[in-house]
């Protein structure tokens, strides 16, 4: 039997004096100012610092802002269409690049696909915004679904990816032993085996895009403004309890989102760990 | 009565990648492989089995060479369009679908009619015992199970040839030899060819019509289990298949029988029609045809060679012992029944008896 009290030389990090108020400090920074904002958009009173009362106040407010749903309303066009278009295209780089085998400037074109992730996102806002000033182009809200189509991709790309280089691809050769031609390999083993990566993909695609500040904001032109980009101009003339109560449902929406996607990849694994 | 040629594979050569880093993995191989036939690719890991396999499955262009089968060009069909199937080393089930629905999965492709899908599935779980978790999911049975299915599943379509990789190798001992039994069966039952291949040669022993012997890309040497154990083609196949004792020698008289000399002395008169005088030749004998006595024991049949030797380690397996044996500066092993034969002690000088009728004369 091992003795209990027997010596490591290397100790768990956990057991380093102030570990534990390090990290405690750390969660409370960044989760705190979260929980409280949610909890004041529940707050009765009219000063957004001054706690009265529980109430739904502002969230019936925010139905009568016409403002705020027309925002809603394009933030959610706009991922309606971007994220599905990026995750298509996502999924085809992604079919290129695992399945497509050697091909010249295979790795730069790896590094081509995944690089927005790195550039700062100002800097792909401006120079978007001076794409389409360059060319003129002045659709309103197809020059925002245009956009954030494009930056989306890599992040749809991600997950369809690795989802599909842990894929057997012996499975698709089976699936040809067994009479299948190239497009019914893909329809009836490829694809159903990739599909909770592309939904994950799909997901992370779309909240990104109902996220989006930088860009949308850049790009946005009168009448086409985001949830993001007008909770930013609310802000601007003071902190309105509305704020909070604006902040928080959009926090739920990427929550729940975000859960669907770990949910969905997390299914993935456990389907790798068998085939 | 002359039989059908299934598999024609003529002078087929497959290199992988170019230059310096070629891989000549299949190397002008020619074969007939008859219909309902249970035909062994046996060799070890890398000499080109999977490889021929892909080539005849489609998976594989060939670097020269044809392949044709029931007298049809293959080389221009694709994969899909082979009258073939193959049992993949790892199953390669489908994870998404159900056991009913892999074995289907060829049926549908080739645009059954359901009627007809459901009753050949039905036919063939029946056939290798898996009715029982036709709704199961791959990943909810054993790797036997999977085998099985692997197998409905390629033999749904009915193809005119069934191509084995390796089916048994990640099977636990108990199971491999009660699948290789089935396998054979199945075979006889259904009168597909198979063409399976191995690196154990007990597996290839016990189930084939016919062995292919291949070593480095080359056909070594092509018989019966029995051909192939008893009258191996040279040093290679002796060796890999079974276990074999070496000597060597040279061949002095010409005539009907001739004499070798072997290089630790003593000689041999055998009759065989491969060598010339003056050949420098390599005889082989396996351990259970080498006779061992005791010291005192007298010569048992005429036409063989006698020598003293000494025990220097024994195996007590069960039914046989296995015994090394020191003899002229070499290990010869032998192989004796239990019972039949006095037992010796490790150290024990002994006598052994090759005889004439039992050895193989090989090439060096
Ligand atoms: N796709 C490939 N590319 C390059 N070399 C290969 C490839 N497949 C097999 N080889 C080489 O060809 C030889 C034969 O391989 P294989 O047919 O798989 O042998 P086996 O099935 O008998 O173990 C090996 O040396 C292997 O490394
Ligand atoms: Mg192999």
């Amino acid at each position: 039997m091992a003795s209990p009290h027997r010596k490591s030389k290397f100790r768990p990090i956990w057991d380093f004096p102030g570990f534990g108020g390090l990290s405690v400090g750390f969660f409370a920074f960044l989760y705190v100012p979260i929980l409280v904002l949610v909890a004041y958009s529940f707050n009765g009173s009219k000063f957004a610092m001054v706690w009265s009362e529980f109430s739904w106040r502002w969230y019936l407010k925010l139905l009568e802002n016409d403002d705020i749903h027309s925002a809603a309303i394009n933030s959610l066009i706009v991922a309606f269409f971007a994220a599905p278009a990026a995750t298509i295209m996502a999924t085809l780089a992604a079919l290129v690049m695992v399945r497509g085998g050697p091909f010249r400037s295979r790795a730069f074109t790896a590094g081509l696909i995944t690089l927005p992730l790195m550039v700062p996102e100002i800097v792909t806002a401006v120079a978007t915004l001076i794409f389409f000033a360059l060319l003129n182009i002045n659709l309103g809200l197809i020059n925002i679904i245009l956009a954030h189509t494009v930056f989306c991709i890599p992040f749809a790309y991600m997950p369809i990816r690795a989802a599909l280089e842990a894929m057997d691809p012996g499975l698709e050769v089976a699936a040809q032993d067994l009479y299948a031609d190239r497009w019914d390999a893909f329809r009836y083993v490829t694809l159903p085996l990739l599909t909770p990566g592309i939904m994950s993909g799909f997901m992370l695609a779309f909240v990104i895009s109902i996220d989006d500040f930088i860009i949308t904001l850049m790009v946005a032109g009168a009448g086409s403004t985001t949830l993001p980009v007008y909770i930013y101009s609310m802000i601007r003339t003071g902190v309105t309890p509305e704020v909070n109560a604006v902040s928080t449902l959009l926090l739920a929406v990427s929550v729940i989102l975000v859960s669907v996607y770990w949910l969905l990849s997390s299914a993935n694994r456990k389907g790798e760990a068998i085939g | 009565m002359r039989k059908n040629v299934a598999v024609d594979i003529q002078q087929v050569t497959k290199i992988y990648g170019t230059g310096n880093a070629a891989v000549t993995a299949v190397n002008n191989v020619t074969l007939q492989i008859y219909d309902n036939e249970f035909l062994t690719l046996l060799g070890p890991s890398g000499c080109g089995k999977t490889t021929l396999l892909r080539m005849i499955a489609g998976f594989e262009d060939m670097t020269k060479g044809h392949i044709n089968l029931f007298g049809e060009e293959i080389e221009d069909l694709p994969p899909n369009q082979r009258p073939v199937n193959t049992v993949f080393q790892h199953y390669a089930l489908f994870p998404h679908l159900s056991v009913y629905e892999n074995v289907a999965f060829g049926l549908r492709r080739l645009k059954k009619s359901e009627a007809e899908i459901d009753h050949r599935c039905k036919e063939v779980l029946a056939l290798t015992q898996m009715e029982a978790l036709a709704e199961r999911r791959p990943s909810q049975m054993s790797g036997g199970q999977q085998q099985r299915v692997a197998l409905a599943r390629a033999l749904a379509p009915n193809p005119k040839v069934l191509l084995l990789d390796e089916p048994l190798s990640a099977l636990d001992l108990k199971l491999r030899q009660a699948m290789r039994d089935e396998l054979k069966q199945l075979q006889q039952k259904t009168g597909i060819t198979f063409i399976f291949v191995t690196h154990d040669q007990e597996e290839a022993l016990a189930m084939s019509d016919r062995i292919v012997v291949i070593s480095e890309g080359k056909v070594q040497q092509v018989g019966t289990p029995q051909a192939v154990y008893e009258a191996p083609a040279n040093r290679f196949v002796a060796n890999f298949i079974g276990e074999a004792n070496m000597l060597e020698a040279s061949c002095k008289t010409t005539g009907k029988n001739m004499t070798f000399t072997l290089v630790g002395g003593g000689t041999l008169k055998i009759s065989t029609p491969d060598v010339a005088a003056g050949d420098a030749v390599t005889i082989m004998i396996r351990p259970e045809k080498v006779k061992v006595l005791a010291k005192t024991g007298k010569k048992t049949t005429p036409s063989s060679l006698q020598m003293e030797a000494k025990v220097i380690e024994q195996t007590y397996l069960g039914s046989v012992t296995h015994l090394d044996l020191a003899c002229d500066g070499q290990t010869l092993k032998a192989c004796i029944n239990q019972g039949a034969h006095a037992s010796f002690a490790t150290g024990d000088e002994v006598l052994i008896e090759i005889p004439a009728d039992n050895c193989r004369v090989l090439r060096s």
